[in-house]
Formats: C-alpha cells, structure tokens, sequence
C-alpha cells in the first residue's frame, strides 16, 4: 500500500514546493485544459518539455512520476491505440480489414498518449508538492464564492481535510486487521475472483466497525472542541500568495498566447 | 471559601430514552476550583457517562447541571465549550488537525479567536507541555505519549477552567503515565485548573486531592485518598496502601489508616 504515489506529499524546499497551493491549483487545471487545444506537433513538444522542466524543478527523482503512471499505462495505451486506429488521414502506412494506420493516426495517437503522461505528470507535481491540508486550504479558498449559493464550503473543506488526515490510519488499521485474520489461517489474494471477494469479508466488517466507533468518537471530539456546523471559524494558517505566484500568473497567460498563436 | 466550579443537582441519564433504565440516577456533586478529582468505579458504573454529562456532551433528562453558576442550556452551551476541555482514551480518534499545531489551533478556530492571539496561544501551550519543537509533526507520528500531551496543549490553548481526562492514560505505558502526571501536576501549580480524571489506575488516584466512587449510576463515596480506601477495602490501594496493608498482615507494627507514598517513605 506504500507504493501509492497518488495522493503521497514528499517534504521538500523547492521552487515548487514554495508555491502558493491556490496558484499550483488553478495552474494545474489550467494546463490541463490547455492540452486539449494543442493540435499542433511544435505545441505538444513546448509542452512536454514545460511538465519536464517542472518536474525537474521540484526535485522528486524521475522514478516517482514513473510510479505514478504505471497503473494507468494500460488504459493509456488502449486510448492511444484506439486513437490509432479511429483517425484516417495522410499516407496510409498499414491497412488490412478494419485496422489502418495513417499518419494523422499515429500523431493523434501521440498526442493522446502524451495528453494522458502530461495529465499525470502536472496532477502528480500538485500532490507531491503541496501538503494535503495546504490543498484543503487552496480548495477551500477556491470554492469560497459557492458559500452565497448556500453551498456548504467550510464543512466540505473540514470533511476533507479529516479524510486525508485519517487515510494513513484507516491503512494502518487495515493492515492490523489483515495480519490478525491471517494468524486465523486466512489467506488473501488466493483462488478465484470470488474466492477473493469472499475472503475481504472478514477483512471490511471490522474495518467498517472501527470507522464506525472512530467517527462517532470524532463527532464527540468535534463538539467538545466547539465545532458547530455552519458556524462563522477562523483560520490558523494563512495562505500567503508571493512574487513568485505572479510570475507563474504571467507564464499561464504566455502559455495561452502560444497555444492560441498556433491555432489561428 | 472555595469557589464551585460544576454543581449537579438531582442529575438523572438514560441513554435509550424509551425506558426508566438510567446510567446516572440521583446525582448531586459539586466540583471546587484547583481540586484534582479522580472519579472511580467499576466499568459500567456510570463514570464515563457522568464526564460527558459534565462536559455538556449529554444533556440530563432530570436535574440541573452548573458551570460557574451558570445553568447549562442551548443559550449558554458555547461557555461549556470554552470553559471545559475533554482528553479521550484513544489519541488518534482525537487528532483534527494534520500537523500538531493546526490540531491544538483547532478549538481557537471554533472559538473565532483572531490569528495573532492563536499564534501566541498555540506557541505557550506547546511550550508547556515540551512539544514545541514538534509542532510541525503529523500528530500520528508521534508516540502515545507526545500524542496526549498535543490533547493537553489543545486544551490549555483553551484556557479552560475545567480539564476532564478520560481514561486519557490508559493506553501509556507506566513511564509516559507517570510522566504525564506529573506534567498535569505542574500545569495545575501554575494554572488555576479543576481537574477530573477517569481512571483506573490506583497511582493516579493517589495524587488527586479528591475521590468520587461510583457504582450501580450513582456516586457511593466521595472524600480524599486516605478517606476512600479507610472506608473502601475492596478498592485496589496505590502500591503504598497495598505494601502498608501487607505488612500489617505479616504483623509488623504500622500506624493505623491509609499510607501515602510520602508517609511510606518516611516510615522506611
């Protein structure tokens, strides 16, 4: 369960561990949105080598990003091949039946492959760098104007940030629980799928009584300490945007002159 | 004359409201300003159940429950919540916070206390408890005892009249209970703190300056150390009274009554 990068902070002081978490986030949904605009080979290769550069920038061994893609890399291939094979166009290098591959083929192919590695790369940069709670903070600070719609943003925020708090624990929790079946004899990931569908059962019933007994402990912990539900709360952490976070403003919106530069 | 800081009057609980099966029945207590009070029992006995009620976390179905002459109601609940703190038995089903300083802030936050003064706030009681230089520490790193001394800086961040402990040293081993105690004793030389400890660990019992048995929902004694384990020979003693007792057995001469740590050591 370690090897999960999703989701994982790695401590460090790099330019882009510095960021403020509401520029990282708003720059990361940016740039992907940009990446659907990038029809153009030039483009893409300005923004591969971009997500290179910052994923140079923040120090985290190249390995890490790799980890990261390894689960999704077969959902990236069927995409890319499927787009492979879906888009006609220019000189035909292979065709039999149903399968052609055309030049317009493979470089859509490899625009949707590099879509997908740069989606993964950015969203990783955002999570390897900012401390869960900090992107609690930017969320919360981003989704702020949906209060005057009566959306409940302070206790969607607190829910959150008590989610990723308990994430570690609930892992803990279940690894006590799996190593205290398997010294009842149970053995996990063996037999068919049903098999090991039917050997999680013990494994989920007391890991949903502890969260259970957790929450209900935490509810207490959470009056005594005066929380109240859609009770005004001050902050303790302030988020503090720099000249850095401008500077990063002023490369989205070169970015946007590129991308829109080579699409008229 | 002392100052009385909770007064239960004729205090009834049930928890499953449809039957006469109370938890708590015909409580009448009153808790002084500075006192340590170990409240004792068998499990079952009703003494979790009367710290939530002290608390404000369970409302009395019967009988008046004061805080500084105060009386509990809706209106006057967010004064319970400044005024008295609660430490739970497991500290990880307690951490709000995701480093120990936002988790000791948390309660500032609820209580609209401005960031300059919570920053001032948070840095003394982490100070006071030694855990300062481990503020910025994900609380569940921390060992048993640095966890519970973060729910004591939480609540002396508080400023509380009032600090109830839970059965909050149960899961330490005997070194870091000993050394919580004795932080809870230096913290009470230097703040005005009542403090109400569920417990059953005779030693701990022994440094409170009052004790309150219960037993069957009701309260069955109350009076100090000595007081309560002269009048309650089935109580497990501290180690003092137990080795006090035992000599006695092997008919060596001691004085009558109960023994201290203190009085032990002097008659060795």
């Amino acid at each position: 369960m370690n090897r999960l990068i999703i989701g994982r902070y790695f401590p460090g002081n790099s330019l882009i561990h510095q960021l403020d978490p509401r520029f990282k986030l708003i720059f990361v949904l940016y740039f992907i949105g940009l990446l659907f605009f990038l029809d153009h080979f030039f483009l893409q290769v300005i923004f591969f080598i971009l997500t290179l550069v910052i994923m140079m920038m923040t120090r985290v061994s190249l390995s890490i990003y790799i980890r990261g893609v390894r689960p999704l890399i077969w959902l990236i291939l069927f995409a890319t091949v499927l787009r492979i094979i879906t888009t006609r166009g220019g000189v035909v290098y292979f065709d039999v039946g149903f399968l052609t591959v055309s030049h317009f083929g493979l470089l859509s192919g490899l625009y949707t492959f590099l879509r997908f590695i740069e989606m993964i790369f950015i969203s990783t940069v955002l999570t390897l760098t900012t401390k869960p709670i900090d992107l609690t903070d930017a969320i919360y600070f981003l989704l702020k104007p949906l209060r005057y719609l009566y959306v409940p943003v302070e206790e969607l925020s607190l829910m959150l940030s008590i989610a990723l708090r308990f994430i570690p624990n609930l892992l803990d929790e279940t690894e006590k629980v799996m190593n205290a079946q398997r010294a009842r004899g149970m053995v996990f990931g063996e037999g068919n799928l049903l098999e090991q569908m039917r050997a999680l059962t013990p494994l989920v019933l007391p890991l949903f009584a502890h969260s259970l007994k957790r929450a209900e402990d935490m509810a207490d912990v959470l009056e005594v300490k005066g929380y109240k539900s859609g009770e005004k709360r001050t902050h303790y952490r302030a988020l503090i945007w720099g000249f850095k976070d401008t500077l990063g403003v002023v490369l989205m919106l070169v970015l946007m002159l590129v991308v829109i530069s080579f699409n008229i | 004359m002392r100052k009385t800081v909770l007064k239960v009057i004729n205090g009834y609980y049930r928890y499953d409201k449809r039957y006469d099966n109370y938890q708590l029945e015909d409580i009448n207590l009153e808790l002084y300003a500075s006192e340590w009070i170990s409240l004792i029992g068998d499990n079952g006995s009703g003494k979790s159940t009367l710290a939530k009620v002290l608390s404000g976390l369970y409302r009395l179905d019967r009988g008046e429950l004061f805080l500084n002459d105060v009386l509990l109601t809706e209106e006057t609940l967010p004064l319970f919540r400044k005024t008295v703190g609660v430490v739970f038995q497991n500290p990880d089903h307690q951490f709000i916070g995701t480093s120990v300083e936002d988790d000791v802030a948390f309660s500032l936050e609820n209580q609209q206390i401005i960031r300059p003064e919570m920053k001032r706030r948070v840095e003394k009681a982490l100070k006071d408890v030694d855990m300062w230089d481990l503020r910025s520490q994900d609380p569940t790193s921390l060992s048993g005892g640095q966890k519970q001394r973060v729910q004591i800086a939480g609540l002396l961040a508080m400023q509380p009249d009032v600090m109830i402990f839970d059965e909050a040293f149960v899961m330490l081993d005997p070194y870091s209970r000993r050394e919580l105690l004795t932080l809870l004793s230096d913290l009470k030389k230097t703040y005005p703190l009542t403090i109400i400890s569920i417990t059953h660990d005779p030693e701990e019992v022994e440094r409170s300056d009052r004790v309150i048995v219960m037993g069957d929902a009701q309260l069955k004694d109350d009076g100090t150390v000595a007081e309560i384990y002269e009048r309650n020979a089935s109580l497990t003693p501290p180690p003092s009274e137990a080795l006090h007792r035992l000599l006695i057995k092997k008919n060596h001469r001691l004085k009558e009554g109960f023994m201290s740590q203190a009085d032990m050591v002097n008659f060795l």
